[in-house]
């Protein structure tokens, strides 16, 4: 009698001390509505280990209750994670929803764990963990079958959110992405596609847009064409400030997109924009070496070239036009800074420098002179530098040929030809030629050929007279 | 009395008829747009294996093909559920709903043994795939491999017309055509 009372006493006492789970669920539920994330994970982990016990309550059974008690607990982890990105708590949260999602196949939560199981990938910079993504997909699909095939803000907002994960789950760093891109473009496209069969507000219909002509430029590199567009964006504000650090972070995006660059035109349209950077690094800033700019700038338009004139790539003409601007103008910015160490430093040695890297643009003409490989908007220029160091190091039959085509050149940029010169001709224009004039003059008296000074006299009279007509008439 | 009996149940015919009408106006435009959708997913079927197909054959490549196969997988189980709800909904099954879903299933099984690399399991539920597709297609005048296809594949530079030329092609290890001989006979 005495065994049984103490036995009874100890099954009351047990029981006192070990909570329903019933009420458990309730107290769990109320927390979770206050959004009081601890109290929630710690009364689920309750409910959970109880349930684990040899004879469970019945409410352990009940798939409506448990399927809640996971989903209660991953999105309260989730929001400790937030709070103190840890990402142990994450991977917990995932695996709670994703018992959730076994007893209650909800579209919500299969979207949810696809979100985090991506979002843990990308903050391990991990980019071939592509299974969120995927989850994430059948989510959406699922959301979109219980509505019976419309779209709603909601799905819209998640189709929003789960093209910017693909997005940023292909541009995690290049040691770390292991993949081609291409799934995550394929699946931004998809969410394109599915997005456009709604009534989409403006500005969603730009987001869809942007992000579709991102994954399909480039054979749907979107690793290369995220690059490009952040390295477009820097580039733009380095030209607003261009110090270091905005210099330094346009190069390293141009860079990173030239290396993920699957076509031709890409390549060839991301030398060009380094060479831009370099170029313009180099006439605004005073706190970098003007020469290791230069040559770096050289190096680039020079492979944009060569890639131009090997692989045809199949590319405007505009940009074509500005690859051979950008190759010629840092042929001669390079000829004009080894040019100008003349003053200081080795004379001789600095103008056979600037001819040697001016000679990079130059082939024979089968007339035994030379002309440059092809014609540039500024082309001009480089000819009558390169005459000035025929000039400085003696040489008569360069001096005369540059000089004979930077006039040519000039000509034929101004748009107007020796017998028009005298007659109409801009202000502009003569004072520009008359630099040319010049040049060929101080080269005609140096070298001794009196009929070219005899034929320069007059086009110089009537340039000089063309200009005075313009400024007497101000 | 008589007449009012007689009008009531003139009036009880003419609801009957028009509430039967409307339900099956209803019927009909349910089962239009889950066959608009189950052609739709099909087509996306066919947009993954394509897609799937395009990437080399590398380490580097292997993790995005096992997320194709599983995006593939995902299309495919949706056609199979909407050709169910639609051999539930009607009297009877038309012969084009069960082409379109041994198609999907001829893809995904195509995908599982592009990704299986000696994985057993791959391989059993390719085989699977397979199988279920050809029940579903049994006794077609024409074989649902042999059909010319409704759609063009590309592969590469190959176009294909036929499931079995792609078949040809892609299971050159004849994996698929060595689950029927060991199963015996079709399920």
């Amino acid at each position: 009698m005495l065994l049984l009372s103490v036995a009874l006493f100890v099954n009351t006492l047990a029981a006192w001390q070990t909570q329903k789970v019933a009420d458990l669920f309730e107290r769990a539920k109320t927390a979770y509505e206050s959004q009081n994330s601890e109290e929630t994970v710690s009364l689920c982990r309750q409910i959970i280990q109880q349930c684990e016990q040899s004879y469970a309550e019945p409410e352990c059974r009940y798939t409506n209750v448990m399927k809640n008690v996971y989903l209660y607990k991953g999105l309260s982890e989730f929001k400790i994670f937030n709070a103190e990105q840890d990402l142990d708590l994450l991977t917990e949260a995932i695996s709670s929803l994703k018992k959730s999602y076994e007893l209650y196949g909800d579209p919500n939560v299969v979207f949810n764990f696809g979100y985090m199981e991506t979002l843990r990938a990308i903050n391990l910079q991990n980019g071939n963990q592509l299974d969120g993504l995927v989850s994430s997909w059948d989510g959406i699909l699922s959301m979109y079958a219980n509505q019976e095939w419309t779209l709603d803000a909601e799905l819209i907002k998640n189709l929003k959110i789960f093209v910017k994960q693909a997005v940023e789950l292909t541009v995690t760093p290049a040691d770390s992405a292991m993949t081609t891109g291409r799934f995550a473009s394929f699946m931004v496209r998809q969410a394109c596609d599915l997005a456009e069969q709604g009534h989409l507000k403006q500005e969603d219909r730009l987001f869809f847009n942007v992000y579709r002509k991102r994954a399909i430029e480039d054979n749907y590199n979107l690793r290369g064409n995220e690059w490009r567009a952040r390295g477009f964006a820097a580039e733009q504000e380095f030209i607003k400030s261009p110090d270091d650090y905005t210099y330094r972070k346009t190069r390293s995006n141009l860079e990173l997109a030239l290396r993920f660059s699957k076509s031709i035109e890409r390549q060839v349209e991301m030398l060009k924009e380094l060479t831009k950077v370099a170029l313009h690094m180099e006439k605004n800033s005073s706190d970098r070496l003007a020469e290791t700019e230069l040559l770096y700038a050289r190096e680039k338009a020079a492979q944009a070239y060569n890639l131009l004139v090997e692989r045809r790539p199949n590319i405007t003409i505009e940009l074509e036009n500005e690859i051979k601007k950008v190759y010629g103008n840092s042929i001669f910015r390079l000829v004009d800074y080894y040019f100008s160490l003349a003053d200081s430093t080795d004379r001789l040695n600095a103008y056979y420098k600037a001819r040697r890297v001016g000679e990079e643009l130059l082939v024979p003409d089968r007339k035994g002179g030379w002309k440059q490989k092809f014609k540039w908007d500024g082309y001009e220029e480089l000819y009558l530098r390169l005459a000035d160091v025929g000039y400085e190091t003696g040489d008569e039959a360069f001096a005369v040929d540059m000089i004979d085509k930077a006039w040519k050149a000039a000509l034929f940029a101004a748009k107007t030809s020796q017998t028009q010169l005298c007659g109409k001709v801009s202000e502009m224009n003569a004072s520009n030629l008359i630099l040319f004039v010049d040049v060929y003059q101080q080269i005609a008296n140096r070298f001794g050929l009196q009929t070219v000074l005899h034929w320069l006299r007059p086009i110089r009279r009537c340039l000089v007279n063309r200009m005075n007509m313009y400024s007497n008439h101000y | 009395m008589k007449n009012n009996f007689l009008r009531n149940m003139m009036i009880m015919a003419g609801t009957f008829f028009l509430v039967s009408a409307g339900t099956g106006l209803r019927a009909q435009k349910i089962e239009a747009s889950l066959e608009k959708l189950m052609v739709k997913y099909e087509s996306k079927v066919i947009e993954v294996y394509q897609e799937m197909q395009a990437l080399d054959r590398s380490a580097i490549t292997h993790q995005e093909r096992m997320a194709f196969d599983e995006l593939l997988s995902g299309y495919t189980v949706r056609v199979l559920e909407i050709y169910k709800t639609l051999k539930l909904i009607k009297t009877f099954t038309l012969e084009n709903y069960k082409t379109i879903a041994a198609r999907a299933l001829f893809f995904k099984a195509l995908a599982n043994i592009d990704v299986a690399a000696g994985d057993s399991k791959k391989f059993a539920a390719a085989c699977d795939d397979y199988r279920h597709a050809l029940s579903l297609t049994r006794g077609a005048k024409t074989s649902v491999l042999s059909q010319t296809l409704p759609y063009e594949i590309w592969i590469g530079d190959r176009l294909y017309t036929k499931l079995a030329e792609l078949l040809d092609d892609q299971d050159k290890n004849r994996i698929l055509l060595r689950c029927m001989h060991s199963s015996g006979n079709l399920q």
